[in-house]
């Protein structure tokens, strides 16, 4: 069982070292630092200038869970995906691993980018835009940014399956990913205001429920937990279906012969 | 059930299915009907043109491609049916450039795929140790991959390939990259390890490495078997009986031709460098070619002449040109 626990904490940190490509200093300063900063700037400010203080404050702690499903979903695709583009899967499927190993193990290692952007995020947002933090239910607020990476890793994972199945390009679907999770999931635009189809899109993606129990939290209010509940349960389902696909892309591309070869 | 073979296959097909832009569908036949039985601890060679099918076999064996048809085991596993029963005795070396992760040392790749290998930590580390020292790259194991040449890489590739201790080693053009002196190394290595007992299937381009390395070769063609044999059995079959070579000081045009006209000589190749001519004729075995040809050019003309068997690529290649006028 040790044995086992050192072998997967082993290949989580190895996989995350040789396929997360922003770990160099520059790319990670720009994605992980910089960018959801910049993002919460912009869109606070925008909102101060044409709204009000109180929407400025609203958007930064969406802007929060969003940065925070964005990197985990930008990191754990590459994790995934890159073994194809590196042309390293074929070496990979050729081992005895368990595959849910494998699997799972592309994504431990994300979690504390993530933390940092809600730290980076938080904290820009405190010295920018005076978000105050005096009725922060804690506890909630901790629970709902870990519910929310909980959720966006098997999410992501799952859509670096659909990649995988695909044989498309990781770019384009990080892009779409994006305009999802920033347009459909409560982060500047309340949920309720989205035309039924995209409301109920919305209802199935990662962040969503998160969020809802993340503002509670951050108001103070305690009944965040059947909004974490359905963003976890969610994830797992994720993290299932994700797990099955994986099982069906190796079988299809050994059958399709098109395994992106090893050398 | 077990047949005792380490490598087996029986009627072993694979087709590969395509679209066209038009819409239209493509299929291409990459192994034909093809039947195979490699013995424990041999090393075996496979030979073919480019798009025979020797990678698509390496693949089947190694569980990275489902048959179309037929069947094949590893050791006793099925491919297909007990993948997971092959994937623990074999291992895989495969050329090229890519198939590594760039961002991690020599060291550290190989600590991941030993964590693939089911091994624990300090064991993937001593095995990682132990098999970049066969492989001669100790000096640049903590060296990203990035860094590394060519021929780095494909030492990185064998020692992947080993890293797991298995029975059965694939080889697919593991000399593909290296220099002269790093192949020679990699040639000495194949023997040691049939002498630890691996059975070792290797394809390859290079018949210098298939005449000294393999036991008996396969020779494939248009995903078919078109021969079986030791090397020497193919020299002797396919080898045209024995070679003469000789250069001559002045051009002679018509000498091929009527070199052709002999008994016994079934073929002549002949080629200029500069104003010298070379001539290399197929003849059956026991014809005193050599003295023919000084008859017929003149003694003082010819620079010099040997004959010799033939090699394994003449054998090959006259092989090679029969199955394809068939």
């Amino acid at each position: 069982m040790l044995n086992a626990v050192r072998s997967f904490t082993l290949q989580s940190y190895l996989s995350y070292r040789g396929l997360f490509l922003w770990l160099t200093p520059v790319s990670y300063t720009s994605n992980i630092l910089l960018r959801p900063v910049l993002a919460v700037m912009m869109f606070g400010f925008l909102a101060q200038y044409a709204l009000d203080e109180e929407t400025a404050r609203s958007y930064a702690v969406g802007l929060a869970g969003y940065s925070v499903g964005r990197i985990i979903a930008g990191g754990v695709m590459q994790s995934l995906y890159r073994d194809a583009a590196f042309g390293t899967l074929a070496a990979v499927y050729a081992s005895p691993v368990n595959r849910a190993t494998l699997y799972f193990s592309r994504c431990i290692l994300h979690v504390p980018n993530g933390a940092l952007v809600a730290l980076s995020v938080l904290g820009s947002a405190a010295l920018f835009l005076g978000l105050g933090f005096e009725q922060v239910d804690w506890g909630g607020l901790i629970a709902a940014f870990a519910v929310m990476t909980f959720s966006t890793m098997l999410f992501s994972l799952f859509v670096a399956t659909l990649i995988l199945l695909s044989g498309t390009g990781w770019a384009n679907w990080i892009i779409i990913l994006d305009g999802l999770l920033l347009s459909l999931t409560g982060v500047i635009i309340p949920t309720a205001e989205l035309p039924a189809v995209l409301f109920e899109l919305g209802q199935i993606l990662p962040v969503t429920h998160g969020l809802e129990g993340l503002r509670v939290a951050f108001a103070g209010g305690s009944g965040y937990w059947p909004d974490l509940a359905r963003e976890a349960a969610l994830g797992l389902a994720y993290g299932i279906v994700g797990l099955l696909l994986f099982r069906i892309a190796e079988v299809q591309a050994k059958r399709r012969g098109v395994l992106a070869r090893v050398g | 059930m077990d047949s005792g073979f380490a490598i087996e296959c029986e009627n072993l097909r694979r087709v590969f299915r395509s679209r066209r832009l038009t819409g239209q569908r493509e299929e291409v036949v990459a192994l034909d009907s093809l039947s195979l039985q490699v013995h424990p601890g041999e090393v075996y060679g496979v030979l073919g043109p480019n798009g025979a099918g020797k990678t698509t076999a390496i693949r089947i064996f190694s569980t990275l491609l489902i048959p179309t048809a037929g069947s094949a085991r590893v050791m006793g596993h099925d491919v297909v049916g007990a993948a997971g029963g092959v994937r623990r005795r074999i291992g895989l070396i495969l050329g090229g450039e890519r198939g590594l992760y760039e961002r991690l040392t020599g060291r550290q790749n190989l600590e991941y795929f030993a964590s693939l290998y089911l091994m624990n930590p300090r064991q993937g580390a001593e095995r990682a140790d132990a098999v970049l020292e066969e492989v001669g790259l100790t000096h640049a194991r903590d060296r990203k991959v990035e860094q590394y040449s060519r021929g780095m890489r494909q030492r990185l590739h064998v020692a992947r390939g080993l890293l797991p201790d298995p029975d059965v080693i694939f080889m697919d053009e593991p000399t593909i990259g290296l220099d002269p002196e790093a192949a020679q190394d990699f040639r000495r290595l194949v023997p040691e390890l049939r002498d630890r007992g691996k059975t070792i299937l290797l394809t390859t381009h290079y018949m210098l490495e298939a005449d000294l390395l393999c036991e008996r070769i396969a020779v494939i063609d248009h995903g078919r078997l078109v021969a079986l044999d030791t090397p020497e059995g193919l020299k002797q079959r396919f080898g045209q009986g024995q070679v003469t070579e000789a250069t001559l000081r002045h051009a002679d045009p018509d000498l091929a031709e009527r070199l052709r006209a002999l008994r016994g000589v079934n073929a002549v190749e002949s080629e200029m460098e500069g104003a010298a001519q070379r001539l290399r004729l197929y003849s059956d075995v026991g014809r005193d070619i050599a003295s023919a040809l000084r008859n017929m050019a003149g003694a003082d003309t010819i620079q010099g002449v040997v004959t010799r068997e033939p090699t394994l690529e003449e054998a090959y290649l006259s092989l090679i040109r029969e199955s394809a006028r068939d």
